[in-house]
């Protein structure tokens, strides 16, 4: 009972300070610097809404079902569904075409309009209502035959079928009816058929074909006898797809086949889409930047100058004709149009009525970039630029001439501008992509895994170009399209610079794509394909021309830097890999020789254990871009601990399976220099998912508890000790000795899904960690909570130290989200703006939103709500007072004098 | 507050002026004397005959002694002192005020613990406003100490042991600020009163890579 | 006691229903369970609003192992995850704008519920909850914070101006009550007769004093000459 009272006080301590830290939300401040773009995913089955076709329902690749409107594109409703593939992937989906519910026959079932099977054995079948997305009913099944994850579904007059081919031997086929689950048949009906192969059978509707040899065989799943059949082909093995639209029709070869009856009925010698639409067959052909939509008599719809968005394998994915009505003949369609790198596009009469980013979905790397300078801003600088590249004539005379003239310019501008005379602004000006005061407007330049590259404007959601890098896919392990700043904007009248690499989808060489990212536009040759594999990359230091060169290593061990000219900046560079299979690490020296750059080994260390059972997950580096302003921490006698703060220090997760604890998990802190284990902390029965931060002198990772079941979270703090070895200068080659380490773990009631720490132009904030948690809420976690210096259960007045706690208290108003909550958080990015106060935020996912997080309060700002009318009033009565009493004074002493 | 330390600092020029005040006052006092004594003159004249006058005041009459002194009032309040003064020599005077001045800061030292102890050590506006003066006031009574002792320079003797003296208890009242300064802990002593200046390390390693992508 | 034998009965009922369910499907599913529940709307204001909770409420079985189990609203409330194996898990209710309390839901080899609540720092503590769940909101989520409005009250009773102001009140109203001529006869009366004439004169005090206090400078000037001649003889 003490502890509890104990623990209680505890918690009212707590509280008080947690509401006194955190800087939350206030409730008109909703929407003012935050927005969120809901998405869906890359379409895999699409069905238009069988009345009026006002909404169009998609089953994505996300494991997303949603409804989107046809006028805007908005989504309706959406069910989000497990993350997982053997829960959630989305195998099957059928909507109504009839126009009307599916109602059940016992007619006691409300009706329903869409079915989906979801998951891999376990199979989920549920039924929804099309208007608001509400389940009607569920049920599942397990297969207990080999291979389950083949199964394959169709749906007809009111019952699922569940196909479960067992390759080379026969087909099991089992209904069921649909709203309940229940089996019509006891048993499960088999069909011998060992001639079927993986490759060369397809499922459409009812029928299932397979070309053997010079044959194709279709076996008709529901009918009770006769229900195989036989057609020659013309060409042996030619390969066999299904063809939306209709349940019945697929493309062997070339020839396009009804499989009711086995007739040819289009021979599509181009090989271009197909869809089918009421029996009629509808070719997407595309030609350079045109796509046309024909029948094979009429043209429907025909893009021209199609957007670059969409230049990337159009296909149909849904279509809804209705019969014009001036022209009996001619039809009406509108489509819904996917490609392949996750666009979405409603096409009505040749026009697009709306595109949608679904790639933005698959985000691999984004960057914040600073916009560029004025026009007005830029000649300001340029004058003081010219000033510095003539050292002979800066004299204050030259000088003044230079100002008066670039203000006679400015000047000139303005009444040339009023005219309509005036030059015209530059690119950015018109776009409105100049810096604002604050650097709070900037560039966020997004690198999806489907190779296409957003720049978006942080401020308002839109979207100022889009690139697609074809053919181009991340790397293996994990490892997706690196999106790395060459230069940034500060180097005015430079252009600012990004640089993506990338592999080539076919033949797994190196892709190098150079760009402004303001513009989008190409930098130099832009497109670079290399003629080797790339193993690693690196960014080094500043070289000429204010340009970081990129360092590639191929997988021979050969280093290439680029630019090519640079090649001297890669002299002492270290370098280091991690193999996460074999859990090596390996740290290397760059030298430079004779013109030539060469890798020299210096040393390695292998964590995957004795056996290699520990795997590397997680390799975290702190943010390259960091400044840490405090190199200490002020202790309650007034003396400093100074801060372990090694730049070159990284933590390496490894996960693996234990003899004795079942489940292991080791967090190693190594100087990628020296090669130095610097720390190693070790969490029996402990697993992933691993979320970890790493900054400054801190690291802050989530795991499982295996034991107690339930999430933790571990804060590591590194301090050097009460003196400082060199306060000058940090060298990892003659590091000061081991370190004092801090640790604390605390318990989280949520599973974090993405955590990230605040980060500010020049590290006077306070630092807080943002955890995403499952839930889609992300909150705003002050550091004063997560120290590991919490270890003393009562309350301390000294350094400000909140008495320990074992559970972390998730204050709602810390929610930067509110009420917008992110589905399936993959990420989240923080960058610095221009006041030192705030920090600009990206949480992404299958949502994307956007917002800024001021950790210490807007310190350098006035409050929103600041009262300027109260103030300048107060100012003006209090002004107006002293006159009147100065005046009333003076009378009342020339009163006195009288008397 | 500060009017008192502005008090105290003017203690020397109070003591100048305590003679001419006394005066002043005594004189003040004496004409509201005869006027009590005219209007007593008055009534017991109306009372006996000979009504020359319905009444008069007599300004002019000195007091006389057959009439009581009225209570509060001693004659030789004022006399005495002017005596006093008159009867000593006038150097030695001044001698005695100069080291009454000399020695002022040190007498003010008792007073200033108590003011210090009773302030607290806790940082907010009074007791910074307090300390700021404690500091101020002796600093600004160093640099004045020309014009403090400028009126006793008329005087022979040498009155340099006078302004050490009076530097000293000025210097004393300093360190006792100071010290008050430093319990309070506005004085950066300590190593984390210069963090904030400390600039972050220069790395002499650049180092970069990552798990392989191949 | 009582009690508890209800919530066996009724988990017991659920199980052997669940395992009629599963026959019916599948044979051989055994371990394999189902979680089923009710999620009760808080009360709102229209069927829209219903509506927009039904759609934004959603149902995760944090299982530890396996990931997070979905769930999905039917347009009543209910809720049903099949296929869960048995084990313990976290089962979360989750609304953006209400607050719905975490619940454990463990399953043993045989297939029996228990329903409990979330307890992370005494795990072994058991405090039961009816099976099938029956899950309410218990707030709603407060995720800003009031902006503070200027009010001429909060201005007025601040220590600063109520410091300032209530001396300009006796200093203003004071003498205009000590002139009205009433008052001033009430204040005559209140004050006991003949102490009046007994208070000593300010004026004459003062003069008492430095009449008094005339050889207070004598000494002083003796003393100084005295700590003067003292400092001589140090000095020399």
């Amino acid at each position: 009972m003490r502890r509890f009272k104990y623990s209680l006080m505890n918690i009212v301590i707590i509280l008080s300070v947690v509401t006194s830290l955190c800087s939350a939300l206030y409730e008109d401040q909703i929407g003012k610097f935050d927005w969120r773009k809901k998405f869906v995913g890359t379409i895999k089955f699409g069905y238009f809404d069988a009345q009026n076709a006002d909404k169009s329902i998609v089953a994505t690749d996300e494991n997303v079902l949603a409804a989107i409107s046809s006028k805007n594109g908005d989504i309706l409703w959406r069910k989000v569904f497990e993350t997982d593939n053997t829960r959630g992937e989305i195998k099957f989906l059928h909507v109504t075409r009839e126009g009307k519910s599916i109602a059940s026959q016992s007619g006691d079932q409300s009706p329903f309009d869409i079915i989906t099977v979801n998951g891999n054995n376990p199979f989920f079948f549920r039924g929804y209502n099309m208007n608001n997305g509400n389940l009607l009913w569920e049920w599942s099944i397990t297969a207990t035959s080999q291979d389950p994850e083949n199964s394959l579904f169709f749906f007809k007059e009111y019952s699922m079928y569940h196909v479960l081919p067992i390759w080379n031997s026969h087909i099991e086929v089992t209904e069921y009816h649909a709203s309940t689950g229940q089996q019509s048949n006891p048993t499960t009906s088999s069909i011998f058929a060992a001639y079927i192969t993986k490759d060369n059978c397809v499922l459409n509707g009812q029928y299932f074909a397979c070309i053997v040899k010079e044959q194709l065989l279709v076996i008709d799943l529901i009918a009770d006898q006769n229900n195989l059949r036989t057609k020659a082909i013309e060409s042996p093995n030619s390969s066999i797809k299904v063809i939306r639209g209709k349940d019945n029709v697929i493309q062997v070869g070339k020839s396009v086949l009804n499989l009711e009856d086995l007739t040819v009925i289009y021979e599509n010698k181009n090989d271009v889409e197909l869809y089918i639409e009421s029996d009629k067959i509808i070719r997407v052909v595309q030609n350079e930047k045109d796509v046309k939509i024909l029948t094979e008599n009429a043209e429907l719809s025909s893009i021209e100058d199609l957007p670059e968005t969409l230049d990337n394998n159009l296909k149909i994915m849904a279509t809804k004709c209705k019969p014009k009505r001036d022209d009996t003949n001619q039809i009406a369609c509108r489509f819904l149009l996917s490609t392949n790198d996750g666009a979405i596009a409603l096409v009505q009469q040749g026009k697009i009525k709306w595109v949608r980013e679904e790639s933005l979905t698959k985000i691999s790397a984004v960057e914040f970039i600073e916009l560029s300078l004025s026009d007005a801003q830029g000649a300001i600088e340029e004058e003081l630029n010219s000033g510095d590249e003539e050292h002979s004539n800066s004299d204050i005379l030259s000088s003044l001439y230079r100002r008066l003239h670039s203000q006679y310019g400015m000047i000139k501008n303005i009444v040339l501008h009023l005219l309509g005379l005036g030059p015209p602004p530059s690119f950015s000006q018109r776009a409105g992509l100049v810096r604002d005061d604050f650097g709070l407007h900037k560039m966020m330049v997004i690198m999806t895994k489907s190779g296409k590259l957003f720049g978006i404007d942080n401020v308002s959601g839109k979207q100022h170009w889009v690139r697609v890098l074809k053919n181009s896919e991340g790397f293996s392990n994990g490892q997706g399209i690196r999106l790395l700043v060459q230069r940034t904007s500060k180097f005015y009248p430079l252009p600012t610079q990004c640089v993506i690499i990338a592999r080539e989808k076919i033949t797994g060489n190196g892709i190098i794509f150079q760009f402004n990212p303001l513009s989008g536009q190409t930098i130099d040759k832009g497109l670079l394909n290399l003629d080797y594999k790339i193993k690693q990359a690196a960014l080094l230091n500043y070289g000429d021309n204010f340009l970081r060169p990129i360092l590639l290593v191929d997988t021979n061990d050969n280093v290439h830097i680029l630019p090519e000219s640079s090649l001297k900046q890669a002299d002492g560079f270290f370098f280091y890999t991690v193999n996460r299979q074999t859990g090596f690490l390996n740290g290397y020296m760059i030298q430079h020789e004779n013109n030539k750059v060469d890798l020299l080994p210096t040393w390695n260390l292998n964590l995957g254990g004795t056996e290699n059972e520990q795997k590397i997950t997680h390799v975290v580096s702190k943010n390259s871009v960091e400044r840490v302003h405090s190199q200490g921490r002020v202790l309650a006698d007034r003396s400093v601990l100074y801060k372990y703060i090694n730049p070159n220090l990284i933590a390496v997760v490894t996960e693996g399976p234990d003899s004795i604890h079942k489940y292991m998990l080791n967090v190693h802190l190594i100087d990628v220099v020296s090669g130095s284990i610097v720390f190693s902390m070790n969490h029996r029965r402990a697993k992933g998912p691993v979320r970890i931060v790493h900054s400054e002198n801190w690291l802050v990772y989530s795991f499982y508890n295996e034991k107690i079941r339930r999430n933790e979270i571990t804060s590591i703090e590194l301090y050097e000790g009460k003196t400082q070895t060199n306060s000058t200068i940090w060298s990892s080659l003659n590091a000061p000795p081991s370190p004092l380490v801090e640790r604390q773990t605390y318990i989280i009631s949520s599973s974090i899904a993405a955590l990230r720490e605040t980060i500010t132009e020049k590290g006077i904030t306070n630092k807080h960690v943002l955890m995403a948690l499952d839930s889609g809420a992300v909150v705003e976690m002050p550091w004063m909570l997560l120290d590991p210096r919490r270890n003393s259960m009562v309350p301390t007045e000294y350094e400000g130290i909140i008495p320990y706690i074992p559970e972390l208290v998730i204050q709602h108003e810390n929610t930067i989200n509110y009420n917008q909550t992110i589905a399936k958080i993959s990420g989240i990015y923080t960058a610095a703006s221009g006041l030192e106060s705030t920090c600009l935020v990206m949480v992404y996912g299958l949502d994307i939103f956007v917002t800024r997080v001021s950790p210490s309060k807007t310190f350098d700002l006035l409050k929103e709500d600041f009262d300027y009318f109260l103030i300048s009033i107060v100012l003006i009565g209090l002004i107006t007072a002293s006159y009147v009493v100065k005046h009333l004074a003076a009378k009342k002493t020339i009163k006195q004098a009288w008397k | 507050m500060e009017q008192i330390f502005a008090n105290r600092t003017n203690l020397t020029g109070f003591e100048n002026s305590k003679l001419r005040t006394v005066k002043k006052l005594n004189s003040k006092l004496k004409f509201i004397k005869k006027e009590n004594k005219s209007l007593i003159k008055f009534k017991t004249m109306s009372k006996s005959s000979s009504k020359k006058f319905k009444w008069s005041l007599e300004f002019n009459t000195k007091p006389k002694s057959d009439l009581a002194v009225p209570p509060g009032f001693n004659l030789s309040a004022a006399q005495s002192h002017s005596e006093v003064a008159r009867d000593t020599d006038q150097n030695q005077l001044i001698m005695k005020k100069s080291w009454d001045v000399a020695l002022g800061p040190i007498k003010g030292i008792p007073m200033n613990l108590l003011i210090m102890y009773m302030a607290g050590n806790s940082i907010s506006i009074f007791p910074i406003m307090m300390v700021g003066m404690s500091l101020i006031r002796p600093l600004k009574a160093i640099f004045t100490t020309g014009a403090t002792f400028k009126s006793f320079e008329l005087i022979q003797n040498s009155i340099i042991p006078q302004k050490l003296i009076f530097f000293l208890g000025n210097l004393v009242n300093i360190g006792l600020a100071l010290y008050k300064c430093h319990s309070m802990g506005l004085l950066p002593t300590h190593a984390s009163d210069w963090l904030a200046f400390a600039e972050p390390q220069n790395r002499l390693e650049f180092s970069d890579g990552g798990l392989l992508f191949i | 006691m009582k009690n508890f034998l209800i919530i066996l009965l009724i988990s017991l009922v659920c199980v052997s229903k669940t395992f009629s369910q599963d026959t019916d499907i599948e044979e051989s599913s055994t371990n394999e369970y189902q979680v089923e529940g009710k999620v009760f709307a808080p009360e709102l204001a229209s069927d829209e609003n219903y509506k927009n909770w039904v759609q934004n409420t959603d149902i995760l079985l944090h299982t530890g192992n396996s990931g997070i189990f979905k769930g999905f609203l039917k347009s009543d409330g209910s809720f049903v995850i099949n296929k869960v194996p048995s084990g313990s898990f976290i089962l979360e209710v989750h609304n953006p704008d209400y607050v719905y309390e975490q619940v454990r839901v463990e399953i043993n080899n045989k297939g029996k519920f228990r329903a409990r609540k979330v307890s992370h720092i005494q795990p072994s503590q058991v405090i039961q909850l009816p099976y099938p769940l029956k899950l309410k909101a218990m707030t709603t989520f407060r995720y800003f914070q009031q902006r503070e409005q200027w009010k001429i009250t909060d201005f007025l009773f601040s220590p600063m101006v109520l410091m300032m102001i209530l001396p300009l009140v006796l200093l203003v109203l004071l003498p205009k009550i000590m002139n009205d001529p009433e008052a001033k006869k009430e204040l005559e009366n209140m004050q006991l007769p003949g102490l009046g004439s007994e208070m000593p004169d300010m004026s004459e005090m003062l003069s008492k004093f430095l009449g008094g206090g005339t050889s207070a400078p004598k000494q002083q000037v003796q003393q100084s000459e005295r700590s003067k001649n003292k400092k001589r003889s140090n000095n020399n």
